[in-house]
């Protein structure tokens, strides 16, 4: 039953990310766009901070949360960018970093963490860094699109390296997802 | 069509599992028939689907491979000795494969690296099921002689043929696909065979 649980929340995170990238190709209601993908967020922190609260962690959960990463941090970010700007040196930098991505997801399903002074760290940048990706390409000026580049080129560098960082607590976590809807929303409304 | 094209990668599951429980077919060939048949059903994507029923058809495989391989129903996917996500990384791999030629409006580069997927990483599978061991300097041979087989096929085509050029790339991927680990290689080598072709031919 615990188990259950957690796997419907990441279902549901799974559905809204499917969703989103439906909106991405056939309708593109921004506003809906926003919401998906925050449920979907919140949806990936609370099935893993519940998996491991009620102690229902399990391979077939894992995996699962692997796939939906992928999806919601790799393929959304990139397919949302490319439709804003579909030029070719965007669609090379991001095979890139499909593949940096997926050697960093596969560490992580192979325990990607160290304790170092009773902290944990992430072996290489955390594949959600890239949902940045989504708000800034939103901004279609020729500077916005060689930042894009430079973050893909570092993103791409830094998720399969052995570089340490600070696994994100409850906190941190909440503060990115601010950031997040914040670059969104200003692009919106202005 | 979404539908149709599950209930075709369902039943190429099904087929390489009666291989398996009734015709005693090794578990390792078996998955390798079932790559074939993948890629071929894949091709079928490009003229038919848009980007997001493909998305579609993405997310829904890899969701019924997770449950095959939690319900143990289906042995032959469970029976590789090592540690790999290939089953996963080949939808991924046909899907980024058709992403990039939906938006460099080249089907012919997008055939080439799914017959380099089938063909090529099949041949390699089956010189090291020979010597009983993963990767082998065999099936690396293999892999390289296939791909540059499918390259003159496919390069004659377009321009006089460099031979210099097939041997080159093939080297390059053949050393991609011997060194991918989790079976990342079924994402690897259709992308970087896309590529390659892709720009050889400008």
């Amino acid at each position: 039953m615990r188990l259950l649980i957690v796997n419907v929340i990441t279902l549901l995170g799974f559905c809204c990310t499917a969703l989103s990238l439906y909106l991405i190709y056939n309708d593109f209601n921004l506003w809906l766009i926003l919401l998906l993908v925050n449920l979907a967020i919140i949806s990936d922190f609370a099935d893993g901070y519940l998996a491991r609260k009620i102690k229902a962690v399990s391979g077939f959960g894992k995996i699962f949360d692997l796939i939906h990463d992928f999806f919601l941090y790799l393929i959304l970010p990139v397919c949302f960018t490319l439709l804003q700007y579909p030029k070719t040196i965007l669609l090379i930098l991001f095979t890139g970093l499909i593949l940096s991505g997926s050697f960093r997801l596969i560490r992580f399903a192979s325990g990607g963490t160290v304790v170092h002074n009773q902290k944990t760290y992430w072996i290489g940048l955390p594949v959600i860094y890239n949902l940045t990706l989504i708000p800034l390409s939103l901004y279609t000026q020729e500077v916005i699109f060689y930042l894009i580049c430079i973050l893909v080129l570092i993103s791409s560098f830094l998720m399969p390296s052995r570089i340490r960082f600070l696994k994100l607590n409850l906190k941190s976590a909440l503060f990115l997802l601010i950031i997040f809807n914040f670059l969104f929303l200003t692009k919106l409304w202005l | 069509m979404v539908v149709v094209f599950l209930v075709a990668f369902f039943a190429v599951v099904l087929v390489s599992q009666i291989l398996v429980a009734r015709f005693k077919v090794n578990p390792e060939i078996s998955r390798k028939i079932s790559h074939i048949l993948s890629c071929l059903i894949a091709i079928g994507f490009y003229p038919i689907l848009n980007l997001w029923e493909v998305t579609l058809v993405g997310i829904l495989a890899c969701i019924l491979i997770l449950i095959l391989k939690k319900t143990k129903k289906i042995t032959y996917l469970n029976s590789s000795t090592r540690k790999t996500f290939g089953e996963y990384f080949l939808i991924l791999g046909i899907y980024w494969a058709f992403i990039l030629a939906s938006f460099l409006s080249n089907q012919i580069a997008y055939i080439f690296c799914l017959a380099v997927l089938a063909l090529a990483d099949t041949a390699a599978a089956f010189g090291g099921l020979i010597n009983k061991s993963n990767k082998t300097n065999f099936g690396s041979a293999l892999f390289f002689l296939v791909y540059v087989l499918i390259s003159l096929v496919a390069y004659n085509s377009f321009q006089q043929v460099n031979l210099l050029l097939l041997v080159s790339l093939g080297i390059i991927v053949t050393i991609v696909e011997r060194l991918s680990v989790f079976g990342l290689d079924n994402l690897l080598v259709p992308v970087i065979s896309f590529i390659s072709f892709y720009y050889s031919i400008k």
